[in-house]
């Protein structure tokens, strides 16, 4: 679809954890996937496969073990010179899971907003910073006089908005959006969700959408990667990966998404997968093409057994 | 299946009528439950649903004694019934009984409740073992050994493998899934007669929320437990439940079948919770969004809370509460659109083209 450069290119990323001397958690083991402009990449697996590990190594809150990560051409894994590092916290931003935690509760809402701009010194003058902000708080759908309230004065999806806004006023290349709308009410959700859309139409941001709820991602992605215990399983665009899940992981992920028909929630059944069991080995596994830009990782023996 | 529903003559274990709680808070009272009527007969399940905010959890913590400090219980009752150990019925109203009664009755013995964080409902300084055998050494003076075996006994059941290594274990050892197995454990080792849960897959991802499901409904089924349901996901409660109450700002505003629920919605709110959640088919532009937020219950509701926030409102909504009106033997709504004086409106298009694909889906399988 998309001919131009990557975005986002990551190549081969690990993040070890080392525990102790003899025991390293493998949070993320080689994982490699490209990221367009304006295009949002969605990742989905189980709590624990190292979707928001990958999340934050890209945003430099972690030290990448090893692996490439190219955003917009520019080498960011490693170490960063200073050049580098402003580059990289002015065009990528994050969207954390809890709006309440994420949000200085002793900060006003418009403080809270315009620290990034403070920090990089992006503003003429006070009316210069004070308009930028009266303009995102627009954007994200909150008024003016909230500006001066402070985080627990708002609701859920209106502290989201918040952490929205204030990812926005660096006018980002990339958002990484960890689990954004988990917390958040139905009705709520989808809120959240139209907006950043809307976002996204206007200003070309790109979106890594890190969740667990595959309707919301389904509805949400243009791509999308599936990981178990830090290796990426399968990638494709979401119509791919929904129509044609190779993977038995995959295919036990999308038999357990609930449907809002009880009808067919009675009668469902919930393919198991175990890896310890399966007989798979992730580590084996290389990335074999199925068929347009659906990759999926196995070995010979298991990706003709798979596509049979 | 739904006529046998409405006929049966099965007991009634749970019958909270016109219940109504406030808070004492510092900015003033908050009328958080503004008449709930709800029931419930023994084996069958009924889901609240509704946003956070609207009187859910405030009503199952009435139903097991547990309000917060600030709570006034202006009216109502809460009727519960269960079996006395010898074999006798007791019928009791809950909001009259005393703190230790409650504690020494009912608590874990009869209504047992699993909550949606099981790090935070579990002992961290206490071993699983334990922590499963203390309800049935308070309650039923369950020699230790024997304990320790109906624990194993449990712990299998709920489908924990190596049972007795878990049993040394501490929750911080266990993975999320296996914690809330042990918790619904936990709730089961009194052999109590109504199980709540409190959105207790909300924490876990798809595919164990999927088996924690799966273990729930099993276990209702042998046990012929009643189970009451809250959550705010709607893939969850069609899959769980047999009857639905949707919450609106603490006032029951829909009642019904899960298929009545589904497949013919009559309430706004019922209709807004529906079109908002995205199932596989959706590929529209924009997802539908219920507009503007709940009504903040500090200040009194007049007429129909839900008035300002639905676009099919009417006159009279502005001025006065609507009624409950009777759409069939299990189905009820609170809506001024089911008056016969009331415009005819019909449900959003979006929502009765997704209901009409939902059915199509659901006759495949009665044809099976």
């Amino acid at each position: 679809m998309q001919q131009n450069e990557p975005l986002l290119k990551v190549e081969n990323l690990k993040q070890y954890f080392r525990i102790s001397s003899h025991y390293t958690v493998k949070a993320v083991d080689n994982v490699s996937f490209s990221l367009y402009p304006g295009e949002t990449y969605g990742l989905v697996g189980e709590s624990g496969s190292g979707k928001s590990t990958i999340g934050r190594s890209i945003i430099r809150l972690y030290e990448p073990t090893a692996g490439k990560i190219l955003f917009d051409g520019n080498n960011i894994s490693g170490k960063l010179t200073k050049k580098g590092r402003t580059f990289l916290r002015t065009n990528m931003q994050m969207i954390f899971q809890d709006p309440m935690a994420c949000l200085n509760p002793r900060k006003k809402v418009g403080e809270i907003i315009g620290e990034g701009l403070d920090i990089h010194h992006l503003y003429n003058s006070r009316a210069d910073r004070e308009e930028k902000i009266q303009k995102i708080l627009e954007k994200v759908g909150l008024a003016p006089e909230h500006i001066d309230r402070y985080p627990h004065q708002f609701s859920g999806g209106q502290r989201q908005r918040v952490g929205i806004a204030r990812a926005l006023i660096m006018n980002p290349r990339l958002i990484i959006a960890d689990e954004c709308i988990s917390a958040l009410d139905v009705s709520i959700q989808a809120q959240v969700v139209n907006l950043m859309k809307d976002i996204q139409k206007e200003t070309n941001t790109a979106y890594l959408f890190i969740a667990h709820d595959l309707s919301m991602v389904k509805y949400i992605s243009s791509r999308i990667g599936v990981l178990h215990q830090g290796h990426m399983l399968e990638t494709g665009t979401t119509d791919e990966i929904f129509t044609n899940p190779v993977h038995p992981y995959t295919k036990s992920l999308l038999s357990a998404i609930p449907r809002p028909n009880p009808a067919v929630e009675r009668n469902r059944t919930i393919l198991t997968y175990d890896y310890a069991s399966s007989g798979i080995d992730y580590s084996k596994g290389t990335s074999h093409l199925v068929s347009g830009t659906h990759y999926v990782l196995a070995t010979d023996d298991e990706f003709a057994k798979w596509t049979k | 299946m739904n006529e046998d529903y409405a006929m049966s003559d099965k007991e009634t274990v749970l019958k909270i009528q016109d219940l109504s709680i406030s808070f004492q808070t510092t900015a003033g009272i908050v009328n958080a439950i503004r008449g709930v009527n709800l029931e419930l007969r023994r084996g069958e399940t009924v889901a609240l649903v509704g946003e956070s905010g609207s009187g859910k959890s405030v009503t199952t913590k009435a139903v097991m004694g547990i309000l917060a400090g600030n709570a006034i219980v202006n009216s109502g009752s809460i009727n519960f019934t269960y079996n006395r150990d010898d074999g006798t019925n007791v019928d009791c109203d809950i909001l009259k009984m005393k703190v230790p009664d409650i504690r020494r009755h009912i608590n874990g013995k009869r209504i047992a409740m699993v909550f949606q964080d099981p790090m935070t409902s579990l002992d961290p300084t206490m071993n699983i073992g334990k922590q499963i055998m203390e309800g049935m050494m308070w309650h039923y003076h369950t020699p230790k050994e024997e304990a320790y075996k109906r624990s194993l006994k449990l712990l299998e059941e709920v489908g924990i493998v190596d049972a007795e290594k878990r049993m040394k274990n501490y929750p911080h050892q266990l993975s999320g899934g296996m914690r809330q197995r042990i918790v619904i454990a936990i709730a089961l080792a009194c052999n109590p007669e109504l199980l709540i849960c409190d959105e207790p897959t909300t924490a876990l991802d798809v595919t164990i929320q999927a088996r924690i499901l799966d273990l729930i409904k099993k276990i209702q089924k042998e046990r012929n437990l009643s189970v009451v349901f809250i959550t705010h996901n709607l893939g969850v409660v069609a899959k769980v439940a047999d009857y639905i109450n949707v919450m609106y700002a603490g006032k029951i505003v829909e009642r019904g079948t899960v298929e009545e629920i589904f497949f013919d919605p009559r309430h706004p709110y019922t209709w807004g919770l529906l079109s908002a959640m995205p199932d596989l088919e959706t590929s529209d532009d924009h997802l539908y969004t219920i507009p503007g937020s709940p009504p903040n219950l500090l200040h009194p509701v007049k007429g129909d809370a839900f008035a300002p926030r639905n676009i099919y409102a009417l006159n009279i909504d502005g001025r006065l509460e609507p009624p409950v009106f009777r759409i069939s033997d299990t189905h009820y709504a609170a809506t001024w659109l089911l008056d016969e004086r009331a415009p005819k409106v019909e449900m959003p298009a979006e929502l009765k083209y997704r209901i009409d694909a939902m059915k199509k889906e659901a006759g495949k399988y009665a044809a099976e």
